[in-house]
């Protein structure tokens, strides 16, 4: 599988990767971007199968990232990995198109979970 | 969450830590620029953003205590973020306290592998305290979070695509600090939205949470700061402006170990090597095919080297970064007001150079704050901005990279430092007489200039000038002053751009061959064997050569390095080297080429030979030691001391007595030069206490040293080092330690004293002022009573003889005799 994740923190990359290798997404392959502007373009070149995103970064932000991708017409599955649990943001995310919010901390298999489910939504 | 959790911690730490220090550096600097701009959204963002990330990571690495500590803080920047509150200058320290405890907090992961343990009651309560300060009260997190909470769905009915709910952090969090070591609710595993699309039911909770998704939101109709909120969220977006965005990019970068780029690094120096070889062989092959290809290895070469040393280089910002926080706390601690610009922050040069310019520009920048600025109602008085400007710009120029330090303070006063220099011994008046202003502030790179009156509780570090001077040195740069009283100072850094590959002469003797880093070198001096006679002499123990009307203190490469005699007849070349302000000559057999050399480190057992930085394989393959100026200036010291000042003045003329100045606790002392027969400096350890003597070793002899300053009552200035004067006769000597060697000039009239001074034998007009001729037999006597019993024999006495006409060359003869 191949994921794009896009975080500003080098290691948050490095533990959402982590997970998701121990979450049993064992032939991984993985993109990464720092911010959303390198994100879109990643997308763009890399066609990925599914995007982990960060909601708080430089430049351009997660909700950004999103908002654009969908606009543009792209429907890869998209998560977000965050630590804002607030409502809103959950609320503010559905409502641009994502797929699921998972709430830093998180264990592999709550990430697990989260990526079977929004990809067998997409399967079916 | 439990250890096991995620596996392959170590390495995630690492990076973790890694990853927060370069933040933090941001961060400080993000602070100091807030303190100006109390209410720059993009700052404010960026800086949430850092802590919110150690934050959600130490959540991840169960690191509880950073964890609350960057949880609170991010409490209070929310707010800042918010609107709710304005950075303050309180405000400001706090979070800088707060900062300091979090690297705090990382060092003590680094070292132990946990947090735990730190104590963290003071910098929690100023934040807390800050908390409550802001208006809003930070009583109960979930209050204080929630009004926001339910404002923004208010304000933003329908996804509007531009805003941003940024008030949302302030929920997630646990009721601030003390209360909730373990955040429970960041523990929360996952909390899956009801996303249309996708509806499974909420992922499990391993940790027993509730998998409410969402939490009912508290009635707080009164939410005043509902707008500010709103308007608060297009920051996040605008934050991109920062360097922070365009850093880190997937793909664009790979990060590399430094071990590998050393590695490579060192590669590329054997191939520049092998190069040099090969192209030697080529062009004295004459087959044109080879010499074709050979010159295509050189340009291949020249640019795999020039590529290698790029991802050596990192902008100069990696140590500026640091420098505005040193500024402001500096600043606050001083009462000066301080705008700190910088220009050229992305100039890069080698990280080595880079780790060695570090202590030196903080130090610079210290002073500038320190002694450079005025208070602002001086500053005020003196009609400028009551806001001091410190300055930094760096840019490469000519193959080196120049980084200025400069202020717009009260600059510094010739006549000031030419009078503290020659309070402290450093000048004598004719000498100040000479020199040209540039040369006056020079003086403060002089050892010993900056020292007890200059002290202040923050730039007297014990670090003067003079070692700033010697670090940029020793890496091959060079500093100058500039300074106009009333408009400020300059202090100019030319540092190279790389240690590893330096240009260098090479010149041979005694049959080998050595590099000299040219840096040093002013210019080579032809020394004609013939007329030698004329053109060296001797002062005391040492020889000097006379160039252009000054005496230029000269070392023997031969000597220097026990490489046996010259070949006689045989002319020589004069290296002139300069370091540390100072120049001497080093005398070598022949002049060989000028090349750039591959710098390698001498290793194991040759490392700590004195003399010699490095090595490096020449053209030829053959070996060459590359010579350390430094350390051959300091043996040329040790050789002899009356270089420095001889040299900068006129040569006497011949037919006058020449007299050895020193300084003697605060008093100047004459002592004749044909009685000395070396001068030298020994380490004050090294004087030991013998009953009611001193004495040292020296040359597997006991030597009586009489403390001159003890004999004629005064006090020592007690420096680390003991210049000796040392007087031998027949086999026997005696030393006289005092306290400096100011110079040597000619005695226009010398007399004796009929006062009964004590330890005095008459006084000596030199340079039309008199100074005190110490009575070298008493002295020498107070060192040791027998001295003369056989000495005398040779019918010299240390008594001072008034001055009849006579070289110093028959003297010298006659003190060897």
């Amino acid at each position: 599988m191949r994921v794009l994740v896009v975080d500003d923190s080098r290691v948050m990359r490095q533990i959402v990767v982590r997970a998701l290798r121990q979450a049993g997404f064992g032939s991984l392959e993985v993109v990464e971007a720092g911010d959303g502007e390198a994100g879109i373009t990643a997308v763009a070149d890399e066609a990925p199968e599914l995007v982990l995103c960060d909601w708080n970064m430089p430049g351009t932000s997660g909700i950004e990232m999103l908002e654009r991708l969908r606009a543009s017409g792209d429907r890869t599955p998209f998560g977000f990995v965050t630590s804002e649990a607030a409502t809103e943001v959950h609320d503010r995310a559905a409502a641009a198109g994502a797929d699921f919010v998972v709430t830093k901390p998180f264990t592999p298999e709550v990430l697990h979970e989260a990526i079977e489910a929004a990809l067998a939504g997409v399967a079916s | 969450m439990d250890d096991g959790a995620l596996e392959g911690m170590d390495e995630i730490v690492a990076e973790f830590l890694v990853e927060s220090e370069e933040n933090l550096d941001e961060l400080d600097q993000q602070l100091v620029a807030l303190e100006s701009d109390p209410t720059s959204r993009p700052l404010l963002a960026a800086v949430f953003r850092t802590i919110h990330t150690i934050k959600g990571t130490s959540g991840f690495l169960a690191f509880s205590d950073l964890e609350r500590l960057a949880h609170v803080g991010e409490t209070l920047l929310a707010r800042l973020r918010d609107g709710r509150a304005v950075a303050t200058p309180q405000t400001v320290t706090v979070l800088l306290h707060m900062v300091d405890a979090v690297r705090g907090l990382l060092g003590r992961i680094e070292q132990t592998g946990s947090d735990a343990g730190a104590d963290l009651t003071g910098v929690l309560a100023e934040i807390t305290a800050e908390l409550e300060e802001g208006g809003a009260p930070a009583t109960g997190g979930a209050a204080e979070g929630q009004a926001p909470a339910a404002a923004a769905p208010a304000a933003e009915p329908a996804p509007a695509p531009a805003a941003e709910p940024a008030a949302g952090t302030d929920e997630v969090s646990p009721p601030p600090a003390a209360q909730a070591p373990e955040p429970a609710a960041a523990d929360v595993a996952a909390v899956p939205a009801p996303v249309e699309a996708a509806a499974p039911a909420p992922a499990a909770q391993p940790s027993g949470s509730s998998p409410v998704p969402k939490p009912a939101p508290a009635p707080a109709p009164a939410a005043p700061v509902a707008p500010a909120a709103e308007a608060a969220a297009p920051a996040a977006p605008t934050g991109g402006e920062e360097p922070v965005a365009q850093r880190r990019s997937g793909e664009a970068s790979v990060r590399v170990d430094v071990e590998l780029l050393e590695q490579l690094m060192s590669m590329v120096g054997e191939l520049v090597l092998t190069r040099n070889q090969v192209l030697e062989r080529a062009a004295a092959g004459g087959d044109a095919e080879m010499v074709r290809a050979a010159h295509r290895l050189d340009l291949v070469a020249g640019e795999l080297q020039q590529g290698v040393m790029q991802t050596r280089m990192q902008p100069i910002d990696h140590v500026w970064s640091k420098l505005p926080r040193v500024v402001r706390d500096l600043g606050s601690q001083l009462g000066r007001q301080v705008r700190l610009v910088m220009e050229g922050a992305d100039t890069e040069l080698d990280r080595t150079l880079l780790e060695a310019v570090k202590d030196p520009l903080t130090h610079l920048v210290r002073n500038a704050v320190d002694h450079g600025l005025e208070p602002p109602e001086d500053r005020r008085a003196a009609g400028k901005d009551p806001v001091g400007l410190v300055t930094l710009r760096a840019r490469h120029e000519g193959g080196q990279v120049l980084v200025e330090v400069s202020d717009d303070g009260r600059g510094m006063d010739p006549r000031v430092i030419g009078a503290r220099a020659l309070e402290r011994g450093i000048v004598d008046e004719a000498a100040l007489r000479k020199m040209s202003t540039t040369e006056v502030l020079g003086l403060v790179f002089t050892p010993g200039f900056s020292t007890a009156a200059a002290v202040t509780s923050v730039s007297g570090r014990g670090v003067g000038m003079d070692v700033v001077r010697t670090n940029i040195e020793r890496i091959g740069g060079s500093i100058e002053l500039e300074s106009v009283v009333g408009r400020g100072s300059t202090t100019r850094l030319r540092v190279p751009l790389t240690l590893a590959i330096i240009p260098a002469l090479v010149v041979s003797c005694g049959g080998q061959r050595f590099a000299i880093p040219q840096n040093g070198l002013r210019e080579l001096v032809g020394l004609d064997r013939e007329r030698s006679g004329g053109a060296t002499e001797r002062v005391g123990d040492a020889e000097v050569h006379r160039l252009r009307g000054h005496l230029l203190p000269l070392v023997r490469l031969h000597e220097a390095l026990a490489l046996g005699e010259p070949e006689p007849g045989e002319s020589s070349v004069v290296a002139v080297l300069e370091t540390a302000g100072r120049r001497f000559g080093l005398v070598v057999d022949a002049v060989l080429a000028t090349q750039e050399i591959v710098v390698k480190p001498l290793g194991g057992l040759l490392a700590d030979l004195p003399h010699y930085s490095g090595a490096t394989i020449l053209g030829d393959g053959g070996l060459a030691l590359i010579l350390d100026v430094q350390a051959l200036s300091r043996s040329a010291r040790e050789q002899e001391r009356a270089d420095e000042h001889a040299g900068e003045n006129e040569v006497a003329t011949h037919d006058s007595t020449q007299l050895l100045l020193v300084r003697v606790g605060a008093r100047r002392m004459a002592i004749p030069l044909d009685i000395v027969t070396r001068l030298e400096d020994v380490p004050r350890d090294r004087l030991e206490r013998i009953g009611r003597r001193w004495a040292v070793q020296h040359r597997g002899e006991v030597m009586p040293v009489l403390d001159l300053a003890e004999h004629l009552g005064e006090l020592t200035s007690g420096e680390e080092s003991v210049p000796l004067v040392v007087h031998a006769v027949g086999g026997r000597s005696v030393a006289l330690a005092v306290d400096e060697i100011l110079d040597v000039a000619p005695a226009a009239t010398a007399r004796v004293s009929h006062l009964g001074d004590p330890g005095l034998s008459g006084s000596a007009v030199v340079d039309e002022h008199i100074v005190e001729m110490l009575d070298v037999r008493q002295a020498v006597l107070a060192a040791d009573a027998t001295f003369y019993d056989e000495a005398d024999g040779h019918g010299r006495a240390g008594s001072y003889v008034p001055p009849r006409p006579r070289s110093p060359h028959d003297a010298h003869q006659d003190v060897r005799a």
